[in-house]
């Protein structure tokens, strides 16, 4: 069992670089780059809430700061995309912790409620600083990006830029779940009390899973804004703080596979209902409420189950009889 | 110098005076029993010491520090380990991944060497994993790293505390009824599992412990305590024989063995 | 007539939306909720269409003069049944049965089902009520705002942080949440800055987590170890 899961993520990324040839619209190029930023902001909610268990919803606003961020200094200060890719995630990341400081004390649906404070008052922010955000305008002309040789400007090209980038979110995640930081979260997710007494520093593995999931937030935050070129504080709204809730439910929460796998999902099924014209949202908000009460554990999980059941015929792992 | 020391703590919780001036002290090396019926106090007290408490008044002493006020956390790099009295593993996490999180406090691999699997973190993580099978070869647990807590019978789950708190490296153990949910078996072979932590791995212990038989065999001292106050303490015998020890325990002579 | 539709609503939406996920954690309803807001308002779309609709004013534009300030009719229809419904719902949940089993079931719902309560349909209650009671709120505020799908997102998030701010679970509590942050986001919008006026309730309910996060009425919760 063991053994596939090392070489998977590799497969997964060359099955998916041959994504954007099977397609020739440039509509469904979008749609597969907005599947990679949503599985990265998909894999920071799974960082605070799979790992850590810290029911945050201020995912959208830090997906809007980073977007903020890198569009700002790229267009006022013409800051180069890479740097931008730099800077977002930091920026985002010490909002991060600005929201995560204050709040560490409060418990289950306060903290929720804090955080869902914390990403209105971004977005009224957005929304009022005309100076700095330009309001409800947003900001224009963000570069595509220009790796020298050539220029990122169509969403098929940028699609392999998106890919790296998750991929290398993956890789991170996926490193932090199986260190002493990973286990630790876990640990304060499913009993604080216990691992505050075997030496856990609770404030350090919030305040850490705070960052890290705004940071990666961010930088898909500056990953949509170098893509579309355009931003402004509507896209960034508390709907798209729900949906990659959905995403990560449905998908699974117990892993950044699931995480990854819910956003595909989610970000695919608009246009998988676009036949049924004014009816998808009504199917959709019903499918997505299916597979959170006959899905508990997301799709990641009926797979897991999947596989038990196919390797049945072995008995059950079997505990000590009393 | 005494391991552990209690000066006249006392712990109000609303107006409900759950410990009142209790002084006692844990020997350095020794394992010590804490006993009294329901209510007494036990598991305030050992919250107390763990740090999950603190006291409304009155000194914990480790050693010469005063550690009244230490938060948890900070005792456990200290030395002090504990396990529950209901039992707290983290159920989603697997035996051996329960036992890791323990080295967590004596590891400190940060997010950058995490990041870039540095060879300090994977040195780290590969001494942790054999620091925590070792704890569980302790309790005899080491089969069943893989399992999930709620895969195990409540007997076992309880060595896997144990075996957790182990693995902080700590100098004082604190026991909260470990023997709940055995069965006579397993109870005989936690009595000979607190010796050999005792003696082979010079843990200085205390045991919350309601079932009588384990307690009087196991430890060599014994803290009485009744609504928040210590009335008893000494050796088994001298316990057994105090009058009013006897007189909480009123009516149950088969219960302190008398 | 339309809170009998409120509560057919809140009858589906249990059948729906909270019954099938069978004790799941918090999020999971959170999302499935969510969920069913989406469906709710898209049939709404559906059957109205997106733009906003007037409501007949009950009043017409006549303004009542009280002590030298001018209020709206309306307003003080909805501070009379405010006033009405805080008393009934105080009587239903602290004297009647079902009220106090309602309670019961909030506080410990092993223990209710233990001791007979019926809590299935209690919970189709409980949604009944809290449907019926948004919508009156929604009948109510009409005529001030436009009608339209999205009246109900901003005052359910401040409804929540009105449960928040006076204590979770205290009827009083909820009640005085919602005019205390009635009080500040019209002050504030007059001497701060309208521009930000929703920011208040949010800053309140930030203020609040920070210095009294069990809220005006509320108990300190102990972990039991």
């Amino acid at each position: 069992m063991k053994t596939y899961k090392k070489w998977l993520p590799w497969v997964g990324m060359a099955a998916a670089c041959a994504l954007p040839f099977l397609f020739t619209s440039s509509y469904m190029h979008q749609i597969l780059n907005m599947m990679l930023i949503n599985g990265i902001i998909t894999i920071g909610l799974y960082v605070i809430f799979g790992l850590t268990g810290i029911f945050s919803v201020a995912q959208a606003a830090f997906w809007g700061i980073g977007a903020y961020t890198a569009a700002l200094l790229a267009t006022r200060l013409g800051v180069p995309w890479y740097v931008c890719f730099l800077a977002a995630p930091v920026v985002a990341g010490l909002f991060g912790i600005l929201l995560g400081a204050p709040t560490l004390r409060l418990k289950t649906h306060y903290l929720t409620m804090a955080t869902i404070a914390f990403a209105e008052v971004v977005r009224q922010v957005e929304v009022n600083w005309m100076g700095l955000t330009n309001g409800p305008n947003g900001i224009r002309n963000i570069p595509a990006p220009d790796l020298g040789f050539i220029v990122l400007n169509t969403p098929q090209k940028y699609f392999f830029l998106g890919l790296l980038m998750l991929g290398l979110v993956v890789l991170l995640a996926n490193r932090l779940r199986s260190s002493r930081l990973g286990r630790a979260m876990e640990a304060v997710r499913d009993d604080e009390l216990a691992a505050e007494a075997m030496g856990v520093k609770l404030v350090w593995v919030k305040i850490l899973a705070f960052a890290l999931s705004a940071a990666f937030a961010g930088l898909a935050g500056a990953m949509y804004a170098h893509l579309i070129g355009y931003i402004s504080p509507d896209v960034f709204h508390m709907e798209v703080a729900i949906q990659v809730l959905a995403m990560l439910l449905i998908g699974g929460r117990a892993s950044p596979y699931g995480a990854i796998l819910g956003a595909a999902v989610i970000t695919v099924l608009p246009e998988l209902l676009r036949g049924l014209q004014d009816w998808w949202a009504i199917i959709y908000g019903l499918i997505v409420l299916a597979i959170l009460a006959f899905a508990p554990k997301g799709f990641l999980g009926l797979i897991q189950q999947l596989g038990a059941r196919l390797s049945a015929g072995r008995p059950a792992k079997g505990g000590v009889a009393e | 110098m005494n391991t552990l020391e209690l000066k006249g703590i006392t712990k109000l919780f609303g107006g409900l005076a759950a410990v009142s001036s209790l002084d006692f002290t844990v020997a350095r090396g020794e394992i010590h029993g804490l006993i009294g019926p329901n209510g007494s106090g036990k598991s305030t007290t050992l919250n107390l010491i763990s740090g999950q408490y603190i006291p409304t008044s009155g000194q914990i002493l480790l050693g010469d520090r005063d550690i009244s006020r230490v938060p948890p956390a900070e005792r456990t790099v200290m030395g002090i380990a504990r396990t529950f009295q209901n039992i707290r593993l983290f159920r989603r996490l697997t035996v051996l991944d329960n036992v890791m999180v323990s080295r967590y406090c004596r590891t400190g691999s940060g997010i950058l060497p995490v990041f870039l699997r540095l060879r300090s973190e994977r040195r780290e993580e590969a001494q942790a994993r054999e620091a925590a099978l070792e704890a569980l070869r302790v309790v005899d647990m080491q089969t069943r790293a893989e399992a999930l807590p709620g895969d195990l019978p409540y007997g076992q789950q309880r060595l896997v505390e144990i075996a957790r708190a182990l693995a902080t490296d700590p100098q004082v153990l604190l026991l909260d009824e470990p023997a709940a949910g055995m069965n006579p078996t397993e109870k005989r072979e936690l009595r000979m599992l607190i010796a050999r932590l005792n003696q082979d791995h010079h843990l200085t212990i205390l045991l919350v412990e309601h079932d009588m038989d384990l307690v009087m065999t196991a430890c060599g001292r014994l803290t009485v305590l009744n609504f928040g106050a210590k009335i008893g303490e000494g050796t088994a015998d001298e316990v057994r024989a105090n009058p009013d020890v006897i007189e909480a325990y009123l009516g149950s002579e088969e219960a302190i063995g008398a | 007539m339309v809170l009998v539709g409120a509560a057919v609503i809140g009858v589906i939406f249990e059948r729906i939306a909270y019954r099938p996920l069978k004790g799941a954690d918090g999020p999971t309803y959170f999302a499935a909720t969510l969920a069913a807001a989406v469906v709710i308002r898209n049939i709404g779309l559906k059957i109205w269409g997106p733009y906003a609709l007037p409501f007949q004013e009950p009043f017409g534009l006549n303004m009542i003069t009280l002590g030298g300030v001018r209020i709206r009719p309306q307003d003080l229809l909805i501070v009379a049944v405010v006033i009405v419904l805080s008393l009934l719902l105080y009587f239903f949940f602290y004297r009647t049965r079902t009220g106090k089993i309602m309670r019961a079931m909030s506080q410990d719902r092993p223990t209710a089902q233990l001791l007979g309560v019926r809590v299935l349909s209690m919970g189709t209650l409980t949604f009944i009520m809290a449907s019926m009671m948004g919508a009156l709120a929604g009948v109510l505020v009409a005529p001030i705002y436009f009608v339209s799908l999205d009246m109900g997102f901003t005052l359910g998030l401040k409804a929540f942080i009105a449960t928040i701010i006076g204590a979770w679970g205290s009827l009083p509590g909820a009640i005085i949440g919602g005019l205390i942050i009635g009080v500040v986001e019209t002050f504030g919008a007059v001497y701060i800055s309208s521009v930000y006026k929703d920011v208040f309730a949010f800053a309140l309910l930030i203020v609040f987590l920070i210095i009294r996060p069990q809220g005006i009425f509320g108990e300190k919760i102990a972990d039991k170890v």
